[in-house]
Order: structure tokens, then C-alpha cells, then sequence
């Protein structure tokens, strides 16, 4: 029953993607800089996901199960940024703000902390430099959407 | 050589205690010259006509007969030492409880030792003196059941045959080289039937008989009954887990329990596999023993395969992973991910150094073979080029090149991600299925399962050198293959829990 439960609760989890993003009212909040609740819920889940995996397969196995996510999270977060460039999610009904780039470029802290807590144990595969790299890039990234959308556009981005 | 006979016997005891390899130092060469002597001395001074055997009118197989004489008597002593060792008595088994009982009955319960005064302890060490000098007087049988097997705490099992097998047979083999020596020495001829002839049956043959008719059905029933049943459970593949996790020193490394099955594979193969290592590899009952090994590994891959289809089926991962697309298999996407440097570091987690050296050989185009290099003699003339002009080594390479070589790696990948970046539509409506989390645990404990049992089973077919230097048993070919499958379906499971743990986002 409680693995019933576990699984029922965090498949809900696994539908709330970092795609959401993109539609989270966070990104065109005026008011304040709020982190998007997928963003936290996704903290949440690698990190207890870490530990049923340890639990049930060791550190080797998890190990190879969260590698090179340093790379994919990063890119899933440029990915967004296209989106929301392109004027697609939550763009369409609301005009994104700067409390919305900035919510962006923190949930791009928040990932890289939570990720580097999940995979902080013996053996890990977590590559420091790739990760610096990847995340800087999102970064850079991300900065860019104070621009104008036009001038984005004329980057080739 | 008659008390030679008798030290064989105490060398087989000694081999009990699992000091098999110091057995054979018995029949030197000084030995074979006294016994030479003494035969020698005798017939040179014997007067009496009737003592002259029929054997002795032939000088140079007057040591014969009594070799005969002298091998027949240990060969003897050693069966029915063996022969002890191996039956299974009820008078052992009520012994093996006594002893197991503790034998309270010389102590009160709270006495703590108290009782033995100083007279009783004279007592018991003045007996123990004559135990000795009485237990060297015991025929082996005797000697087996009421001084070896109380004082090594055990009790007579068929099992203990593979215990004795290989010293036996280096013994006996060692015995028939110095015979054959000592009759090259003495000029005696070793072409005729006498010398050939063979008057009862070996210690060796006797054991080989025992191993064949008793032993080897028990271990074959044991491997296949305690896997088979293993694999009828419902929980057979899933996750052990282990709740004192979080109260181990998280500096030293986790090693979680396979699943179920894997579980009751290896330790259920476990006798057979030291039977392997212990029988004779010309012997037909060797290759039997193969063939029971590979049908209980193919059993279990049986089973092991639709657990896999169950876990992953439906699932978006699953479907990229066997998919090989327009691009050829070289570039599909189950190739792909194995060019990450993490999937490197997996094998090599899971190997023991094996796979490891594997992927350096594959990655490095320049290595020289698997050849160790020689240092050259202090005479020669130093290199024109020493190892700093060859550039860096090729850790420095490793590391000066993961970075783009994980970019590139991520580029290839994505060719067969790109469904994934579609942000502005549902997963629902991509089609993207992932685990449930239990699903994933499941996933993950299997693929840790079958990495782990794979690495174990084959390193049990590995011969370890002195020298360090490993070789595989001979005739394991097609187990071999076996227990890759078991390999293969580990890592399909790895890299089925990274592909959806990426899906996961």
C-alpha cells in the first residue's frame, strides 16, 4: 500500500516537467520574483528519487541514472527561454517581466543546487566543470531575454 | 613407509583444516634410498631360502612387491579414512547436536568455571597427553568420527568429497611419478602386467565414484531447485531493501543486496562452481557440470526477460532505446549512450577492472596490445624520446577531452531526443510514458541485480595465477554466454532507468 501510494504520489511528480514552466504564471508575475512551483516540486522529487534509488540499486547504478543531467537541465531551461522568446506558454496572454527573467535565472540556481545535493554521494558521476559550464550557459541565456524580443530573434537564438 | 602411510593420513586430516596445498612432501627421494637399503641389506644378508619372495629372484623388482604392499596399505587407510568423512551416521548426527548443545551438563549454569579445581585441571591435562598417544593409536575411521569431526565442530557429509579431491588426486599422481622414477632408477621393467597390475581399487577412484554417483546429483538438485524456486516467488526481482542505510558511515561504499533471485542463483551455484575448480577438466562429469551450470543461468535469464518486457513496456524510454532509426545501428540511439563517459565508469564500477581495460583499449587506437612493457637493460643508450615528449598521459587526455567529447555526445543524443523539446505540447500528447517511481526502484534494483551477478558468476570461472595473471576455465564457452545475457540485461536496464529519469523532466 505505501509503494502504492509513494508511486501514485510521485507520478504525479513525474507529470509536473520543467516544461510547465513555460506556462507558469511566475514568468509574468509583476508584483514579485517567485520561484514556479514545478521548479520546487522537482527539487523535491531528485532528491527522494536519489535516495529510493540508492536504497533499492546502490550508488553505481543511480549513479549512471542521474548522469549528465548536469547537461540536460540546463538545457531544458535554454529550451524554455526559446519558448518564451518565440512568444509560446504563458507569453501569449501576458507580457513576461523582468520579475519573471529574474524568477527564470533563479530556478536555474535552484535546479543546479538541488541536482548537485541529489548526486552528492560516494562515486558519484557528477561532473563539476560540465556542470559549471552547462548552467553558466543557461545563464548567459536567460540574460539575454531582457532584450527585446526582436533583438533576440536577430541573435539567431 | 608404513608410518609414511600413516602420515598420509594425518596429511589428509591437515587438509580437512583446509591446508590442501602442503600435502605432498611425503615420498622424497631420501626416503626411497632407505627403503632401497633396508630391501637391499635383507636380501644380501638373509640365509634363509624361504624368506626369498618370488619377486626377489629378479633384482630389479625386488622393491616392487613391497611398494605394492606399502601403496595398497595407504590407499586403504585413505579410504577408510575418506569413507568416514563422507557417510552420514546417526551416531554423527547425535553427536553433531551434542556439540552443538554446548555440553552444559560438565558445568552448572552459573558456575562460570568455578567448579574445576586445581586436582581436576592436573587431571584433565595429564589425560590429555594420553588422549593424544591413544587417538594416534585409532584406526582413521574411528579416528574421524570420535576425535576430527567433535573437535572441528562438523559432521560427515557427501559434500566434504570436494574438500579432498584435488590433493588426493595431486598425491596420487605425484606417488605414480616417483613409482615410475624409482623403476627407471632400479632398471626394473615397467612395460610388463605385473607391474601395471592394480589390486584393489584407488582412494581416488573410490572418490571420484562418490563425487559421481552422490555428490553431483545433490549439487545439481540443489542449483536447480534453489533457483527455481527463488524465481516462483512473487517479490523474486524486487528491490531488498536495506533500512539501516541511513545509519551506515556514508563515507564508505553501499553495497545493497541483489534481488531475490540473483540472490538464490549465486548461492545456489556456489558448490557446483567449486566443483568446477576441483574436478578434473577431461573428465566427462566436468562437462556434465558445466551443462547443469548453463541450464540453471539459462533458467533464470528465462525468467529475467519478461520481468524486463513487464518493467519497461509502453514506456518512451523503452521505445528509443530499441529503436534503431534511419541512421543505422552504429548511430542508434542504444549505441549512442554508450559513448558517455559515464557509462564507462559503470562498467568499470560493475567489472572489476575487466570491462575497464576493455573500454581503454577500444578508446585508445595507439595502445600496444595487451603485452607488459619490459624495461630495457641499464647498458642501452637513453631514448631520443623520453616520455615527456610523447605528450600528456592518457588520464591528462581524458580529462583535457570529456568536455567536448560529452558535448558531442549530447549533440548525437539529442538527434533522438528531439521530441522531448516540444515544450508547448503535453507529454500526454507526445506519447511520453515514464515509471512510476516504484516502477523506476524496480528498474534501477534489477539492473544492480543483474550487474552485480553477472560480475560475481564470472569471476567464479576465472583461474587466478600466482603471477596475477588470470585464465578462464576451459569447455565454459556457451556459460559464458549465458552469464553475458545476464551482463546485457543489466546494462538494458541502466540505460533504460537514465533515458527515463531524463524523461522524468
Amino acid at each position: 500500500v505505501l509503494y502504492a501510494l509513494i508511486g501514485i504520489i510521485l507520478f504525479w511528480h513525474s507529470v509536473t516537467r520543467l516544461s510547465k514552466i513555460c506556462r507558469s504564471s511566475t514568468v509574468v508575475a509583476k508584483d514579485a520574483v517567485r520561484i514556479p512551483s514545478c521548479v520546487n516540486d522537482l527539487g523535491e522529487y531528485i532528491t527522494a528519487a536519489s535516495d529510493n534509488l540508492r536504497e533499492a540499486s546502490g550508488n553505481a547504478v543511480t549513479a549512471y541514472t542521474f548522469s549528465s543531467l548536469e547537461q540536460y537541465i540546463p538545457l531544458f531551461l535554454m529550451q524554455t527561454v526559446r519558448v518564451i522568446a518565440g512568444g509560446g506558454g504563458i507569453i501569449s496572454k501576458s507580457p513576461l517581466t523582468l520579475n519573471g527573467v529574474e524568477a527564470l535565472d533563479r530556478s536555474g540556481s535552484v535546479l543546479y543546487r538541488d541536482l548537485k545535493g541529489a548526486t552528492g554521494f560516494d562515486n558519484s558521476f557528477w561532473d563539476d566543470e560540465l556542470a559549471a559550464i552547462s548552467f553558466e550557459r543557461s545563464a548567459s541565456f536567460m540574460a539575454m531575454m531582457e532584450l527585446e524580443m526582436e533583438e533576440v530573434r536577430e541573435c539567431g537564438l | 613407509v608404513w608410518t609414511k602411510g600413516a602420515s598420509y593420513v594425518g596429511v589428509v586430516v591437515a587438509a580437512w583444516d583446509g591446508a590442501n596445498d602442503c600435502f605432498l612432501d611425503s615420498l622424497s627421494p631420501e626416503s626411497i634410498s632407505l627403503v632401497d637399503y633396508l630391501v637391499s641389506s635383507l636380501l644380501s644378508q638373509t640365509t634363509d631360502k624361504s624368506l626369498v619372495l618370488p619377486s626377489y629372484q629378479v633384482p630389479t623388482s625386488a622393491l616392487h612387491s613391497v611398494l605394492v604392499s606399502a601403496y595398497d596399505i595407504m590407499q586403504r587407510e585413505i579410504k577408510e579414512f575418506l569413507k568416514a568423512c563422507l557417510r552420514e551416521t546417526e551416531k554423527s548426527t547425535e553427536d553433531a547436536n551434542a556439540i552443538s548443545s554446548g555440553g552444559t551438563d560438565e558445568r552448572g549454569f552459573f558456575s562460570l568455571g568455578i567448579t574445576n579445581d586445581s586436582s581436576q585441571k592436573d587431571a584433565v591435562f595429564g589425560s590429555l597427553a594420553a588422549s593424544r598417544a591413544r587417538n594416534m593409536e585409532l584406526p582413521a575411521g574411528k579416528f574421524v568420527v570420535d576425535v576430527l569431526f567433535p573437535k572441528t565442530n562438523t559432521s560427515p557429509d557427501v559434500r566434504h568429497a570436494l574438500e579432498f579431491r584435488k590433493a588426493l588426486a595431486k598425491w596420487t599422481a605425484e606417488n605414480e611419478a616417483l613409482k615410475k622414477e624409482l623403476a627407471i632408477v632400479t632398471g626394473e621393467d615397467t612395460s610388463t602386467a605385473s607391474y601395471n597390475a592394480k589390486t584393489e581399487e584407488t582412494a581416488l577412484d573410490m572418490l571420484d565414484a562418490v563425487i559421481k554417483r552422490q555428490l553431483i546429483p545433490i549439487l545439481q538438485d540443489d542449483a536447480l531447485k534453489g533457483t527455481t524456486s527463488a524465481l516462483e516467488r512473487g517479490d523474486a526481482f524486487d528491490p531488498v531493501i536495506d533500512h539501516n542505510l541511513y545509519g551506515k558511515n556514508s563515507n564508505e561504499p553501499q553495497d545493497v543486496d541483489m534481488c531475490i533471485a540473483c540472490q538464490a542463483l549465486y548461492y545456489s551455484t556456489e558448490s557446483l562452481f567449486q566443483a568446477l575448480h576441483r574436478l578434473p577438466q577431461e573428465e566427462k562429469m566436468y562437462l556434465h557440470l558445466v551443462g547443469v551450470l548453463e541450464h540453471a543461468v539459462l533458467t533464470f535469464t528465462s525468467r529475467v526477460t519478461p520481468r524486463v518486457q513487464q518493467i519497461c513496456s509502453d514506456k518512451m524510454a523503452h521505445r528509443l532505446l530499441i529503436d534503431s532509426g534511419k541512421e543505422g545501428k552504429e548511430n542508434s540511439f542504444n549505441m549512442v549512450v554508450e559513448r558517455r563517459h559515464a557509462f564507462a565508469q559503470l562498467c568499470r564500477a560493475y567489472a572489476d577492472g575487466d570491462l575497464l581495460e576493455k573500454t581503454v583499449e577500444e578508446g585508445d587506437l595507439n595502445h600496444d596490445g595487451g603485452l607488459m612493457p619490459l624495461s630495457p637493460p641499464a647498458a642501452d643508450t637513453s631514448a631520443r624520446n623520453t616520455s615527456q615528449d610523447k605528450g600528456p598521459s592518457a588520464a591528462e587526455l581524458d580529462l583535457a577531452g570529456s568536455i567536448e567529447r560529452e558535448e558531442q555526445a549530447l549533440l548525437d543524443e539529442l538527434v533522438h531526443l528531439q521530441p522531448l523539446l516540444e515544450f508547448t505540447k503535453d507529454s500526454h500528447a507526445l506519447g511520453v510514458a515514464v515509471c512510476s517511481d516504484e516502477d523506476l526502484m524496480k528498474a534501477s534494483c534489477l539492473a544492480h541485480s543483474l550487474l552485480k551477478l553477472s560480475s560475481l558468476l564470472d569471476s567464479r570461472l576465472k583461474v587466478r595465477s600466482s603471477g596475477g595473471f588470470e585464465k578462464v576455465l576451459p569447455s565454459t564457452r556457451a556459460l559464458r554466454e549465458a552469464i553475458k545475457s545476464i551482463r546485457n540485461h543489466g546494462i538494458k536496464m541502466s540505460k533504460f532507468c537514465r533515458i527515463d529519469m531524463l524523461m522524468q523532466w
